[in-house]
């Protein structure tokens, strides 16, 4: 397609290859522009203005809403663009809290990484930092609204890719904010709970609730026998932040930390995941042979996405699969397991996953009142409690998960992963139990971080179409289409785009650090010996042992109480 | 910049101000997003440029050449006018004026809120503002 198109940065040609904007181009250049409120996917807005850059005309151009021009000439580090960007920062700076060192956002935030950046000693503005305005009423995240620089991330990762809309903009010029309707605690708005909008966030304006301190004050007490399962998603996202590299399986140094940190008993929650993948695929296999009207089959992995349905779409719960979480189900198990110690069981999940502390909380998942699993925390906060207890992470030997819920399979580990529960359901169905077969269902698009996929497959003589969706806007997006009349027979849905991996508990990386997290499970799949989730030896024992007659009660459940808070 | 406006009219501005405000107007004008954000800091920019010697009075002599800004008038009694009928320290709403009678009088100017009340009462025009 004739002649390469070229523009000027700083003085060097660059090649305009289809991007959509000159920051992407300028990035792809090794320049660390900096921005606010630009976020690959989401859409383009604009505000920060830190992104600006001179023109060889002398006038300024947000580089974030400029396409590349052939011939364009542009400058990034002009003495005018870094006084703009030095005076942005400050007024961001005089009505922002600088109590930074208690900020629970510390070391994290953009504002401060920025401030550092730019170099900025000193605010000549009044401080107009108003008192914090805590919304703590969620158990999933913390809102601060006086630590907001209304950038709108937050405001549009809910509405865009989650098509949630809890939060929006309200109120106009310098009294703005960013608010749920009504300025209600954000418990009783539309939120699931999924944390994407912590994702985002630049600042300490939304966390992911913390708590840790009642973790380390489980471990303290001699009385009890603190249990905990770390997620399949968990893995592959701390060890970044722990000096290892983006998408790296961490699991071993992470068991071994945590025998460090005195848990009693270390468990995989991909065990958990193959009890879901034996009841899911019983449950779809009943389903379709009783040719139920029942159809499409929800899965029910994902606490966001249940939350979801239940207050979008109520009229859907039959259709939602009555199996728990992973962590629920191996949470039942361990409970019922632990009744026999002399101790106070605790039980802690680690998770990706903002939602799962919600989920923690419901009354469905209480026996006499007392919650399944006690505690979740995220990866997040789990490396926080990593580094607070000075343990070198890099540096740990590998350990292994304990007995007796030691044994887990491939298919439980890449339930990390959006697409991952319906190959493990199909490794499970499929007829064809050897090697190539196992493989081919890699292949049959249900890997890849799009959105949206969609796959069909023989059972016996029966075609079943099965979709695969993450981000809760191309779940409801596909259950319109549902409702037009469109045939699915099995779909999986994970509120976080990609998956668990990118559960709003994971700390953040761009994109293709995300990628990275993907091929890590998909690698530490490869690695376990046993790839179907029936053939773990453990199953039979379960089912056999703490199971038997009482699948029904540990797990599965019916979600009644659409009007719970949270 | 209604921040450090507010503040030189206040009597509290101080050197660098002028020089801070057409920095900030010149960064609104050059990375606001649209039109009105462009243009929003003219008046400033204008005033600063046509009666930059106002600003200055009200930073450093503390005055208000056009006698509109409120916290920086003074209203004084002038000695060689005042008879003392005391007319304008009854008229007082916040009993800031003081004295003897058939001598002049004074006003307390920590007390006084620039209410022009005893101006206009004065029946020998002894009160002004300065």
């Amino acid at each position: 397609m004739g002649n390469k198109e070229y523009m000027i940065i700083d003085g060097i040609p660059v090649e305009i290859n289809g991007e959509k904007n000159l920051l992407e181009l300028i990035r792809k250049v090794g320049i660390k522009l900096p921005t606010f409120c630009y976020h690959s996917e989401l859409s383009v807005y604009g505000a920060c203005r830190m992104c600006m850059v001179e023109t060889e005309r002398g006038s300024l151009e947000a580089a974030c809403s400029t396409p590349p021009r052939a011939g364009m000439e542009i400058k990034t580090n002009t003495e005018r663009l870094r006084k703009y960007r030095k005076n942005i920062l400050e007024l961001l700076l005089a009505n922002h809290c600088r109590d930074c060192t208690t900020c629970n956002n510390n070391g994290k935030c953009k504002l401060q990484d920025l401030a550092m950046r730019f170099n900025i000693q000193n605010v000549r503005f009044p401080n107009t930092a108003a008192e914090p305005k805590v919304d703590d009423s969620s158990p999933s995240i913390t809102r601060d609204t006086n630590k907001c620089i209304l950038c709108g991330d937050c405001v549009r990762m809910c509405n865009e890719i989650q098509n949630v809309g809890a939060i929006d903009f309200a109120h106009r010029g310098s009294k703005m904010t960013i608010s749920t309707s009504f300025d209600a605690p954000i418990a009783q708005s539309p939120c699931v709970g999924c944390g994407q909008c912590a994702v985002v966030c630049p600042t300490g304006a939304i966390v992911v609730k913390d708590n840790t301190a009642e973790v380390w004050k489980a471990l303290d007490d001699k009385n009890t026998k603190v249990t905990v399962q770390i997620a399949p998603a968990v893995r592959v996202g701390l060890g970044k932040e722990l000096g290892l590299s983006d998408g790296e399986n961490a699991m071993g140094k992470i068991v071994a930390a945590l025998r460090r940190m005195g848990f009693d008993e270390i468990y995989d929650t991909s065990t958990g995941a193959d009890l879901t993948v034996l009841e899911e695929s019983n449950e779809l296999l009943k389903r379709l042979e009783e040719g139920k009207q029942d159809m499409p089959l929800f899965t029910s992995c994902c606490p966001a996405w249940v939350r979801y349905c239940e207050k979008n779409y109520p009229e859907l719960l039959p259709h939602v699969s009555t199996c728990r979480s992973p962590m629920q189900m191996f949470a039942a198990i361990i409970k019922e397991e632990s009744k026999n110690s002399s101790r106070k069981a605790v039980h802690v999940a680690v998770m990706p996953c903002t939602a799962k502390k919600f989920e923690a909380t419901r009354d469905e998942f209480k026996v006499n009142g007392i919650p399944n699993v006690d505690y979740v925390i995220t990866t997040q906060e789990l490396i926080q409690m990593i580094k607070e207890s000075g343990i070198v992470f890099s540096e740990l030997e590998p350990e292994s998960i304990d007995m007796p819920f030691g044994t887990m399979t491939g298919a439980g580990v890449i339930f990390g992963v959006t697409g991952g529960v319906t190959e493990a359901v199909l490794r499970r169905i499929a007829s064809d139990k050897s090697n190539t077969g196992l493989m081919s269902i890699a292949y049959k698009g249900v890997r890849g971080m799009e959105g949206v996929k969609e796959t069909t497959i023989m059972y016996g003589d029966r075609e079943v179409r099965i979709a695969i969706v993450s981000g809760l806007k191309n779940a409801s997006d596909l259950i319109e289409r549902i409702k037009e009349g469109e045939h699915y027979d099995f779909v999986e849905v994970m509120a976080c785009p990609g998956g668990c991996i990118n559960g709003g508990g994971q700390p953040f990386v761009p994109y293709e650090a995300r990628v990275m997290r993907g091929k890590g499970l998909y690698s530490a799949d490869k690695l376990c010996n046993i790839k179907r989730s029936e053939e773990n030896p453990l199953m039979m024992s379960l089912y056999n042992g703490i199971l038997k007659g009482r699948v029904h009660e540990l797990l599965h459940v019916e979600y009644a109480s659409k009007n719970q808070e949270g | 910049m209604l921040a450090i406006l507010e503040k030189i009219v206040e009597g509290k501005g101080e050197d660098g101000d002028i020089e801070l405000l057409l920095e900030l107007a010149d960064t609104i004008s050059a990375t606001a997003l649209c039109g009105l954000g462009k243009t929003a800091p003219n008046p400033v920019v204008s005033t600063i440029r046509s009666f930059r010697d106002e600003y200055e009075a009200h930073i450093y002599e503390k005055r208000c050449p056009a006698g509109s800004c409120q916290k920086l008038k003074k209203i004084v009694i002038d000695e060689n006018l005042c008879k003392g009928c005391s007319k304008c320290s009854r008229t007082c709403p916040v009993t800031a004026i003081s004295g003897k009678v058939k001598e002049p009088f004074t006003i307390d100017q920590t007390k006084c809120i620039k209410c022009g009340a005893c101006i206009a009462t004065c029946p020998f025009h002894a009160i002004k503002e300065v």
